[in-house]
């Protein structure tokens, strides 16, 4: 009744999405689901996000996954869309997958469903990447793009990812998400050079944006940018040099300085020890860096490393994860942990991975105290390759 | 100490999850009741003991149950004044004051909300100092004041008396109660003067938990090692406190098993460059006993945290996964937890270890 209630209240309202969570979810997700029924037959129409297909044990959590999930499941149908239509436009015919948090893939359909799990990919991307081309299995990346650089932290091929602080603007999330220091430093950062000595010179954290191909000098603009500094220091060779044969050397110095201090800074604020490290610098903006990086043992530049965001994209894996409570009989314990692997293997092929390369890579048992009966709570969680059609 | 906004309450849960040992139940639910309650204006008032009259009425105020279901069940604001209010009504008279019989986890950071929400002060001190899985196991108990009349309530306002004879059958009746209510419920017990708590509670852990949450914070924000400011604050000698770094590695292999309902497990590290070199902590619900190559460097009740080794973020039971970097830390038990009497019901011989206790500043001179 309550809920047939809140249904027209929804539908008099308006709203277009709806996230429902219950107690014990991931155990039983038939209330969702009946809960979920209700609302559509009152209301047709609108996105429903159930905080099971989001989320683990722990209810806080996992209602605030659903939540930002439904906030975000009109602009994932926008974005997605877009890719669809691009896709046709450009008369690709291949299939679309999105990539998640954890650095593997899922297909647009599911993407489209739950945006969250897609929300921090990005940087996710640039370190599988950098990991990639450099070959490297633990390193820190340094992925410096237009507006910010990320620096991040790579432990056996993959990002190494936040422990304490799952909080999204403050909201406790329970999806894990890459440990990524951001700061305000990029190929379109403004260069502030109207102090009255050079020590007053300031790199970021205000930016051109996505404006650079207008505002950059080397473009034919006439803001002055970290890029610019890097075309007239001979770091590369982008747009139009001679726009920028008037800056002085004194200027030129003490925004390399400035640019370098800030990257060191981020990667001393990252690192675990004061041991150096190896580094891989990775994004469009890696020409901002000429000189060598205090605390980095050896500073890796692989080729293509300005699209190492895309290379990591194109590496995903396929991945599923299946986490219930499960109740062991006697013995049936193997049987139990088989039928689930089984399931999450089915799900990976289901979602485009190739059968024979598919493996479970992760069994976690949790068991349930102060209850009598064997409770368990099993998360299993298998990977695969991508299927490409060719 | 003061609570008076967010960062306070943050502060006073991570010392709670320092101080639960690996157990005690996730702070976080008692997080956000003391949180809206700091919001709306209300701030706990913490007293030290000696402030009390010898006379005045006390109890304790705790969750009974699983951890599990604890993370499923939101904690109502109104649930524990209901509770507070029937204790009330029991026992014949207001109460003065609170005091947490658990420092450790969820039970300390709850019962200031509970302080916070009934304007009742809430005194510096608690029964063990730390996180234990059973009722009985507080000093009070072992002191001779009486668990009950406990007085137990679930979310939907179920409630239940218990009058036992002695504490550890309060502990039994009030476990079976709680798998009847769908394993979390509330409880009120404990009822003391002001003159028991002066001469039976741990004091000064409420302010200490507190300290220990913000230095861990304030040391990240000085980019400092949040481990440096742990032993500055805790290993103290002169007032007879311990602290020592005990291990630092890698956690290779987690065992955890069930047996008559509680958890039980076997953390295995391995030091970072050295695989010959291992910790191993045993588990019951909390971290029990610390043993270095075989060698026991850490035994219950001298409490055993296993922390981030970057960020210091203690790391519960629940949250341990493969391959997580640690420091494992070991910190002297209150002098008080150390006197036979307590050492027989908390002490290695409570959990079924035969071996003396041996305290962690003569295992690791």
């Amino acid at each position: 009744m309550q809920l047939a209630a809140a249904a027209r209240d929804i539908r008099s309202k308006g709203l277009d999405a709806v996230a429902i969570t219950s107690i014990f979810a991931p155990i039983r997700q038939d209330l969702e689901q009946r809960a979920a029924q209700i609302i559509r037959d009152i209301a047709p129409g609108v996105s429903i996000t159930l905080s099971n297909q989001v989320g683990s044990l722990n209810l806080v959590e996992r209602e605030n996954a659903a939540v930002i999930n439904a906030s975000l499941m009109r602009l994932s149908r926008l974005v997605i869309d877009s890719y669809r239509q691009a896709l046709e436009a450009l008369n690709i015919p291949a299939r679309l997958f999105v990539t998640q948090n954890d650095g593997t893939l899922m297909t647009a359909d599911v993407a489209e469903r739950n945006p969250v799990m897609t929300c921090s990919a990005g940087p996710t991307n640039s370190m599988r990447g950098a990991g990639f081309l450099s070959v490297l299995k633990e390193a820190v990346v340094i992925d410096i793009g237009g507006t910010t650089t990320d620096v991040g932290f790579l432990l056996q091929g993959f990002p190494r990812e936040t422990i304490d602080a799952n909080d999204v603007g403050g909201v406790r999330t329970n999806f894990s998400m890459p440990d990524v220091l951001s700061i305000g430093l990029g190929g379109g950062s403004i260069v502030d050079d109207s102090a009255a000595t050079t020590d007053g010179l300031t790199v970021g954290p205000g930016s051109v944006g996505y404006r650079i191909l207008q505002e950059a000098r080397v473009f034919g603009g006439d803001t002055l940018m970290a890029t610019d500094v890097a075309v007239a220091a001979g770091q590369c060779d982008i747009g139009d040099k001679s726009a920028v044969e008037g800056i002085s050397s004194e200027v030129i110095d003490a925004s390399l300085d400035t640019i370098h201090r800030h990257i060191e800074t981020a990667i001393d604020r990252m690192k675990t020890s004061a041991k150096p490290v190896p580094a891989v610098l990775v994004g469009g903006g890696h020409v901002l860096i000429s000189r060598p990086l205090k605390g980095v043992a050896k500073l890796h530049r692989p080729e293509h490393a300005s699209v190492a965001n895309a290379i990591g994209a194109a590496i995903g894996q396929v991945g599923a994860r299946i986490k219930r409570i499960v109740e062991y009989g006697e013995s049936d314990r193997e049987a139990v942990i088989k039928q689930v692997s089984d399931e999450v293997i089915q799900e990976v092929i289901d979602a485009g991975g190739i059968a024979a390369t598919v493996k479970v890579v992760e069994i976690e048992e949790m068991q349930m105290t102060y209850l009598q009966a064997n409770a368990v709570s099993l998360k299993v969680r298998a990977i695969g390759d991508l299927a490409v059609e060719n | 100490m003061e609570i008076r906004n967010k960062q306070d309450v943050r502060d006073m849960a991570r010392g709670a999850a320092f101080l639960g040992v690996g157990g005690g139940g996730d702070p976080y639910v008692g997080q956000l009741m003391l949180q809206q309650e700091v919001l709306k204006g209300r701030y706990p008032t913490v007293i030290k003991a000696e402030e009390l009259a010898d006379d005045a009425r006390v109890v304790s105020v705790c969750g009974i149950g699983s951890p599990p279901v604890l993370v499923e069940h939101l904690l109502s604001s109104s649930l524990l004044s209901k509770l507070m209010d029937r204790m009330e009504a029991h026992l014949g008279y207001s109460i003065d004051a609170l005091i947490s019989a658990e420092i450790g986890g969820l039970n300390s950071v709850m019962t200031l909300g509970v302080a916070a929400q009934r304007n009742l002060p809430l005194i510096d001190a608690d029964g063990m100092g730390r996180a234990f899985p059973k009722l009985e196991m507080v000093t009070f108990s072992v002191y001779g004041c009486a668990a009950s009349p406990v007085m137990i309530m679930d979310e939907l306002g179920n409630s239940a008396i218990i009058n036992a004879r002695d504490d550890k059958t309060a502990e039994h009746m009030s476990r079976a109660i709680s798998s009847s209510l769908g394993a979390m419920v509330y409880s009120s017990l404990y009822p003391m003067t002001g003159k028991q708590v002066k001469d039976y509670a741990v004091h000064g852990t409420i302010s200490l938990c507190y300290s220990i949450g913000r230095c861990i914070r304030e040391s990240r924000e000085q980019l400092d090692s949040p481990f440096h400011g742990l032993l500055a604050l805790l290993d103290r000698p002169e007032i007879n406190r311990h602290c020592k770094i005990l291990f630092d590695g890698k956690i290779v292999d987690l065992l955890h098993e069930i047996r008559d309902a509680w958890h039980f497990g076997t953390i295995t590290i391995e030091a970072n460059g050295d695989p010959g070199d291992v910790m191993v902590v045993e588990m019951q619900n909390e971290y029990l006993a610390a043993r270095r190559n075989g060698k026991t460097v850490a035994i219950v009740p001298d409490l055993i945290c296993i922390l981030d080794a970057v960020t210091a973020e203690p790391i519960t039971g629940e949250r341990l996964k493969y391959g997580q970097r640690v420091k494992v830390i070991g910190l002297s038990a209150a002098p008080i937890m150390r006197r036979p009497e307590c050492l027989a019901v908390f002490g290695p011989a409570g959990f079924g270890y035969d071996e003396p206790f041996e305290p962690i500043e003569v295992l690791n001179p």
